[in-house]
């Protein structure tokens, strides 16, 4: 899989559109599951995962190992979730309300082609609970917990994507961790006994 | 005491270490080795895993395969493919990657440093002009010999008999009857 992606990065980097084309369907889906975990709604996932495309081929001779394309294109896509978490913690009391449901009525439409519609209040009221525990933490302890703990990466993955040295990505996710466990601590008791 | 805290912070390290990827591992044997030595291991354990279970519950559920095309038709417009040219590829290099965002601020510097250099020094080859002049006369020196030398000159007396002749003139206006009369005028009346 490596190498495919170090021939598609060469073949784009010589301008091959074709080759650019096949990169995105590789990490179209990661970068929208990705974007999604970090802003919770569809709207701006749309938004980050275009953006993110658009800005790889802008940034693409900034890639040194044509092989790091993985970390480099989930690093854009990471800091264009944090810079959209900061705007909305800036402007937090102004949230228009409207575009909220908006952008929540279109989750329940994508969502109802699959799941039924217990399943669905169930995983939504769920999703909810963590999304408000994630959503009170600093962006970039946002970005570490949920690469870390929902997605699974390692903390060197983390560290990769976040450019960041390792220890800061242990202390973020020891700081994250502490405030969600604190916020989740009545559905953790339940899962405990 | 002090062995208790080492494996209690050895524990807490482990227990930080585990991730999504470790809830369908058999962790049994790892847990063991603290059970003895760790107070509530086993429930601080089990609390941690409860974590990590609910937060890798948070799936994403994906839109269909024609949202992504409409995805890439979109992204597609947006771009333009063309190769990486060599200036590129080793400004890529050179500028460390902390560095990046200042990429236009120096070259906008670099730039406004060449260009006043041009305007400043336009001819960097040439003497400078001071290296032209003279030995160095203080000025007072300088303007007192060239007076001098007008004073014995044949233009100062040219000057001179101007000057004679300027009084001449003046004092012959004022002498003349009109302004007389007009004098005594003044010293008389007051007006």
């Amino acid at each position: 899989m490596t190498e495919k992606i170090a021939e598609l990065v060469e073949r784009f980097k010589r301008g091959d559109e074709s080759a650019f084309n096949e990169l995105v369907r590789l990490f179209e889906r990661r970068i929208y599951a990705h974007a999604y975990q970090m802003l919770g709604n569809h709207t701006e996932a749309d938004d980050v995962l275009q953006e993110t495309f658009v800005r790889l081929v802008k940034n693409i001779a900034r890639l040194r190992t044509d092989a790091n394309l993985p970390s480099f294109i989930f690093r854009i896509a990471t800091n264009l979730c944090i810079d959209i978490i900061r705007k909305r913690q800036r402007r937090e009391v102004n949230i228009d309300e409207s575009d909220v449901e908006a952008a929540r009525g279109y989750q329940l439409e994508l969502s109802r082609r699959i799941s039924t519609p217990e399943e669905e209040t169930e995983r939504r009221e769920l999703m909810e609970l963590i999304t408000a525990a994630i959503a009170e933490l600093p962006p970039k302890q946002q970005a570490t917990i949920v690469l870390h703990d929902v997605e699974g990466y390692s903390k060197e993955e983390v560290a990769d994507i976040m450019n960041c040295p390792q220890a800061t990505v242990r202390s973020n996710l020891h700081i994250a961790r502490s405030k969600v466990k604190r916020k989740l601590i009545g559905l953790l008791r339940e899962k405990d006994e | 005491m002090k062995t208790e805290t080492k494996i209690e912070q050895e524990f807490e390290e482990w227990l930080s270490t585990l991730g999504p990827s470790d809830l369908n591992r058999d962790l049994g044997d790892e847990l063991s080795r603290y059970t003895t030595a760790v107070a509530n291991a086993r429930s601080r354990f089990q609390h941690h895993l409860s974590y990590l279970r609910l937060m890798s519950a948070r799936e994403v559920i994906l839109p269909d395969d024609l949202y992504f095309a409409q995805v890439r038709q979109k992204i597609t417009a947006r771009v333009r493919i063309k190769p990486v040219s060599r200036p590129a590829r080793i400004r890529a290099l050179l500028l460390p990657e902390r560095m990046r965002p200042l990429q236009g601020i120096v070259s906008g510097a670099l730039a406004a440093l060449l260009l006043v250099t041009l305007v400043f020094f336009p001819g960097a080859e040439k003497p400078h002009k001071l290296s032209g002049l003279d030995r160095y006369v203080c000025l007072k020196a300088r303007f007192s010999g060239e007076v001098e030398l007008l004073r014995r000159g044949p233009l100062w007396k040219e000057v001179e008999s101007e000057h004679i002749d300027i009084l001449l003139r003046t004092a012959a206006i004022l002498s003349s009857p009109s302004s007389l009369s007009r004098s005594r005028a003044f010293g008389n009346g007051g007006k």
